[in-house]
């Protein structure tokens, strides 16, 4: 099985989808005329792919999904932040598709932005066949991200305390309830209370005292003079 | 579950309820944005008015009133091509269609230096490299596509400009320059077969070196074309078809002065005589070709762009846009407002005031509208009678400290003042500027010690061989004083105090040369500022010099020149400083100077207003270095003065970009975890260890120690710190402040998005315990359990439904009420709100129901009136029975 190999070989790493020019590694085996099995070889090979730099660079696609009831869903941006270090902003279309174009092998985020609306940063993992692997990197337990990506908001933020019907029991409760239920016990039940204090300090006033106190049914009322003056 | 439901609840309870307690209907009492669409540089007037700004902004404006009806904000530098109903952008490496109505994306499709153009019958034509497609310009769908190929030239050279005047609707015409040939190739484009037929190739006089610039080609609607060298200097112009070799000529302006240099926006066919807009420092140039002659037919000082529009006759014509200059520029500063008594402004305005007739006229109106009988013109005199007669709207300062002005300086030497209350345009003052000069900050230059006083500031303008301070008064925008500026500054450092003069403090500031062996300049150039900076000169300033080794902490030297203190070489190879951040407190107003852990024991804060953060590691997209590793992220607390590490962290796996504020005796700086694949928030705080602990009685019994403590000789320290996972990819970090710095501070996270999140420092304490169930002492402090996660709630957020595009700066002051802060947020808008960190404990609510309680007085009154009478006769009557 030991085979003598005499050969140029080329690596062409040519990128499908960018102006790149090609790369093309060469590797020689004139010099290596011997016992090289051609599993060592393909081994060679495939290390010698995995090493060289791939400058392949492909197509993120996906929906984001937008509620019917989001008044700004024109507003939606979505923002590829690369393993290289820069960043890319898109727009989806109005069915909420969206794509990003050249984007290389590695490890980057991707994220959605739209006020009022919260979404999953997703992971994307991009390997050098263009494979793409997808995880939620901010819930528990990452979940995968089928591919291609659908990106559904998991909350909505309400910026605004929503006006609240009138109640009776939360107004009463207030200070301005307060005062018109003191207002009211005011006007109302204290002046009995008073009538009340009145009387009875009146009685026990009359218990109490040994000198009968000064009446005032001496002194007739206007009724009873006139009664009199008829009776006359 | 009970646990998690308890941290749960103290996590709810220690969000902020006062950003709860705002309804939709009063966002715009306390918050306001102007949105800009950037320094406009190409625009189109046809059925929808877009425009293309310098910063990358496509805008769609309501022609009557210049409205924004939509906004993208794309790269900076991309191009605009408009057709019917659809707005092209072409970004370097893609085009975007969009909706002209409402912005909607119609299509995106990857090009690489891309021209687009219309052709008459609605197709779109797309040069990208060396193809041409020809493209449905509704949804972006290849009808047919060809390869450009020049004879004897380099098929990769080839980078084709396209054009919409061909000789019928359906065929474009695309012109090429050749390299090799030296000559411009126009092609024929068939656009329902994608056929190409090369019609002329014209030659450039050898007598012109400079290329021909592809993108700087006009064919007029006859057979003629024009095109201008790259450098913008000189016009050719030949037959569209034929050989003939091109007539060229250097062109100069209307002042006769060259055109070289000059900045050559692109050439818009207008009909039969398409205008040439150059673009020069002073304004914008524009040119007419006529009979085979170029000639200049207007100059309009602070043009910016220009526009083809079409009359009512159809006719061509070449619109001027006029000051585009967008209210983001460098600087920006927030100061008082003049005295209401002085020079009785405020009477002059109070009579200005509406009428008693027209506030009843205004008051009927308001009425009709709100049954639904009202027109738009009484709306709009509704509104105006209320913007002439709110209180908040008023130009004077305030007893709360609610009404300032807010400079912003532009990056085309403009000072603008807006009223802080709803951002309206207060007075406009144009710098002057002779030569290239770049406007850098605005600065305190005079503050009066009385109300009566006047308010100062000064522009500083600096260019390489000199620059110019310019001196403002801030109340009515005068420009007061220009002084001359020396050139080579790395920056300018104020003085750590100001100088006291009899009736106001003057501010110093010292030059930071960037040949450190040069004097440093004291600005003013005066002998009490001379002298102010000689006496500091033993002192280190806390001027902070930035290289790349890392950290210089500089001190004036005897001989008048700015020398090393100390040095923090944090940086080096493969590490750099990502963010520098120095405390935001003021030194009269730091907070509380202790704090009571579990709510008895007392501990000091470590107050150093020179408390320096410096960040350094690998920024982002950085790899691996030689030996194969990424170094983490390594955070350094400082004593400015000098130079000490007070404490440090590292983050492994921590990535720029870095964000980071300092404020009393804590830090906190937003970094990328590539480790988690998450944003987080780091917190630290410092305190004094020791025998300076105290007990809460001994406070109240002893009162408030003297807290001085010397720079050389610090105490020695307790840190504490932390770190969150957050949601949010923060593009600046602010504090709220306030007047006293006794309300709890929140800190300001500003997002890549163009919100503004509060965060409460309780959420952020280091000290949160990993427990699962709170301790008292952990309830009397208001202390939750650890969570890595921050909560992320809707009612946190300042900007509330608002967004400012491109947030890149956070500048928070105090007003005069203890209870309140105020947010100006700025990138390319610009967005200013009233925030109450602490909810609104010191002032009456806005919805406070005023009449209910006038009714209960008088309701209460009258009772006792006809309770007293009621009484009385009752007594009578008892009397009498």
């Amino acid at each position: 099985l030991d085979t003598t190999f005499n050969c140029e070989i080329a690596v062409n790493l040519r990128s499908e989808k960018t102006d790149q020019r090609p790369i093309v590694s060469h590797l020689l085996c004139k010099g290596m005329a011997g016992r090289l099995r051609p599993s060592l070889l393909v081994a060679a090979l495939s290390l010698l792919v995995l090493l060289t730099p791939s400058t392949k660079a492909f197509d993120i696609e996906g929906r984001v999904i937008l509620p019917e009831t989001t008044p700004n869903a024109l507003d939606t941006e979505l923002v590829l932040s690369k393993e290289q270090g820069d960043e890319v902003r898109t727009f989806p279309l109005p069915d909420g598709r969206f794509a990003f174009h050249n984007v290389p092998a590695g490890k980057h985020y991707l994220e959605v932005e739209l006020v009022g609306l919260v979404y999953s940063t997703v992971e994307l993992t991009v390997g050098v066949a263009g494979d793409v692997n997808a995880l939620l990197s901010d819930v528990i337990n990452r979940p995968v991200v089928p591919y291609p990506l659908v990106l559904r908001p998991i909350g909505r933020l309400e910026f605004f305390q929503k006006p609240q019907p009138f109640n009776v029991m939360a107004f009463i409760k207030t200070p301005y309830g307060i005062m018109i239920i003191f207002g009211i016990f005011s006007l109302v039940v204290m002046p009995r209370l008073r009538a009340y204090s009145e009387e009875l300090n009146s009685e026990e006033t009359a218990e109490e005292s040994t000198v009968p106190p000064p009446t005032v049914t001496a002194v007739a009322s206007p009724r009873q003079l006139q009664q009199r003056r008829k009776d006359r | 579950m009970r646990r998690a439901l308890i941290a749960l609840a103290i996590m709810l309870t220690l969000i902020n309820p006062s950003a709860h307690a705002l309804l939709e209907s009063q966002a715009s009492k306390y918050s306001w944005l102007l949105q800009n669409v950037g320094t406009v540089t190409d625009a189109d007037l046809g059925q929808h008015l877009i425009t293309l700004s310098e910063q990358g902004v496509l805008a769609s404006l309501s022609p009557g009133d210049g409205r924004l009806l939509w906004r993208k904000v794309l790269s900076p530098g991309a191009r605009l091509v408009s057709g019917p109903g659809v707005a092209v952008a072409i970004e370097p490496a893609r085009v975007l269609a969009f909706a002209a109505t409402n912005g909607a994306l119609l299509w995106e499709r990857p090009a690489v230096e891309a021209d687009v153009a219309f052709t008459a019958n609605g197709r779109l034509v797309l040069t990208a490299q060396d193809a041409v497609h020809v493209l449905a310009a509704s949804n972006g769908v290849v009808v047919a596509s060809s390869k450009v190929h020049v004879d004897g030239e380099e098929p990769s050279e080839a980078r084709p400009s396209v054009h919409s005047a061909g000789a019928d609707a359906a065929t474009a015409l695309l012109a090429i320059w050749a390299p090799i040939r030296r000559a411009l190739v126009v092609l024929q484009l068939d656009s329902s077969s994608g056929a190409l037929t090369q019609i002329a190739s014209h030659a450039l006089p050898a007598k012109v070196q400079v290329d021909l610039d592809p993108a700087a080609v006009a064919f007029l609607a006859g057979s003629r074309l024009l095109a201008v060298t790259a450098d913008g200097s000189t016009l050719c112009h030949a037959e569209t078809q034929g050989d003939a070799p091109l007539s060229c000529e250097a062109q100069r302006t209307a002042d006769a002065r060259p055109l070289s240099g000059f900045r050559l926006l692109k050439v818009r066919p207008c009909g039969a005589y398409p205008a040439l807009p150059v673009q020069t420092p002073d304004g914008l140039a524009l040119f007419a070709y006529q009979r085979g002659a170029l000639g200049a037919i207007a100059f309009v000082p602070g043009g910016v762009g220009a526009a083809c529009a079409l009359d009512a006759a159809g006719q061509a014509s070449a619109a001027v846009l006029v000051e585009g200059d967008p209210l983001s520029g460098p600087g920006a500063a927030r100061v008082d407002f003049l005295n209401p008594a002085d020079g009785g402004h405020e009477a002059a305005w109070l009579a200005a005031r509406p009428g008693t007739l027209q506030a009843l006229r205004a008051q009927l109106l308001l009425l009709k509208a709100q049954a639904g009988f009202g027109s738009a013109e009484e709306a709009a005199e509704v509104a105006a009678f209320q913007h002439a007669t709110d209180d908040r709207l008023r130009p004077f300062r305030d007893a709360d400290g609610f009404r300032k002005q807010i400079l912003v300086l532009t990056e085309h030497g403009k000072l603008v003042s807006l009223h802080s209350s709803d951002g309206h345009v207060l007075w406009t003052l144009t710098l002057p500027r002779s030569g290239a000069l770049t406007f850098r900050r605005v600065l305190m230059w005079r503050e009066p010690h009385t109300l009566h006083g006047e308010l100062e500031v000064v522009v500083l303008a600096e260019g390489a061989s000199g620059g110019a301070a310019c001196v403002v008064d801030a109340y009515s925008g005068r420009l007061a004083a220009t002084l001359p500026l020396p050139g080579g500054m790395r920056s300018w450092a104020p003085l750590p105090a100001p100088v006291a003069e009899a009736d106001a403090s003057s501010f110093v500031y010292l030059g930071v040369p960037l040949d450190p062996a040069a004097p440093a300049p004291v600005l003013p150039d005066t002998p009490a500022a001379h002298a102010a900076a000689a006496a500091a000169a033993a002192d280190t300033l806390g001027v902070l010099a930035r290289d790349a080794t890392g950290l210089r902490g500089l001190g004036l030297g005897k001989d008048g020149a700015l020398e090393a203190r100390w040095a923090a070489p944090l940086a080096g190879p493969g590490r750099e400083v990502l963010a520098v951040a120095r405390s935001a407190s003021r030194p009269n107003a730091p907070g509380p100077f202790a704090k009571a852990f579990g709510g008895v024991d007392v501990r000091y804060r470590y107050l150093n207003p020179s408390l320096t953060l410096v960040a350094t590691g690998a920024s982002a997209g950085t790899g691996p270095g030689a030996d194969g590793s990424v170094p983490p992220l390594t955070v350094h607390l400082l004593d400015g003065v000098t130079g000490r590490t007070l404490w440090s962290a590292s983050h492994e796996g921590g990535r720029g970009p870095v964000r980071a504020v300092v404020a009393d005796n804590w830090a906190a700086y937003h970094f990328w975890s590539a480790a988690a694949g998450r944003w987080q928030v780091g917190v630290v705080e410092l305190y004094e260890a020791g025998e300076r602990r105290v007990s809460v009685a001994q406070l109240a019994l002893a009162g408030p120690p003297n807290s001085t403590l010397p720079a050389r000789r610090p105490p020695a320290l307790e840190a504490y710190a932390a770190s969150y996972h957050t949601k949010l990819a923060a593009a600046a970090l602010g504090v709220t402040r306030t007047a006293h710095g006794t309300t709890a501070p929140q800190l300001l996270l500003g997002t890549t998005g163009g919100q503004v999140y509060m965060l409460d420092r309780r959420l952020l304490d280091p000290r949160r315990p990993v427990v699962d169930k709170p301790t008292p002492g952990m309830l009397a402090e208001g202390l939750a359990p650890y969570a890595s996660e921050l909560p992320l709630a809707g009612g946190a957020f300042a900007t509330r439904g608002a967004r400012v595009a491109r947030l890149a700066d956070l500048l928070a002051d105090p007003a005069t009420l203890e209870s309140s802060s105020l947010l100006l947020a700025r990138g390319l808008d610009l967005y200013g709100a009233r925030l109450a960190p602490s909810a609104t404990f010191d002032q009456v609510p806005d919805d406070f129901p005023y009449a209910l309680l006038v009714l209960i007085v008088l309701g209460m009154g009258s009772g006792a009136a006809a309770l007293r009478r009621l009484s009385a006769r009752r007594a009578v009557n008892r009397l009498w029975e």
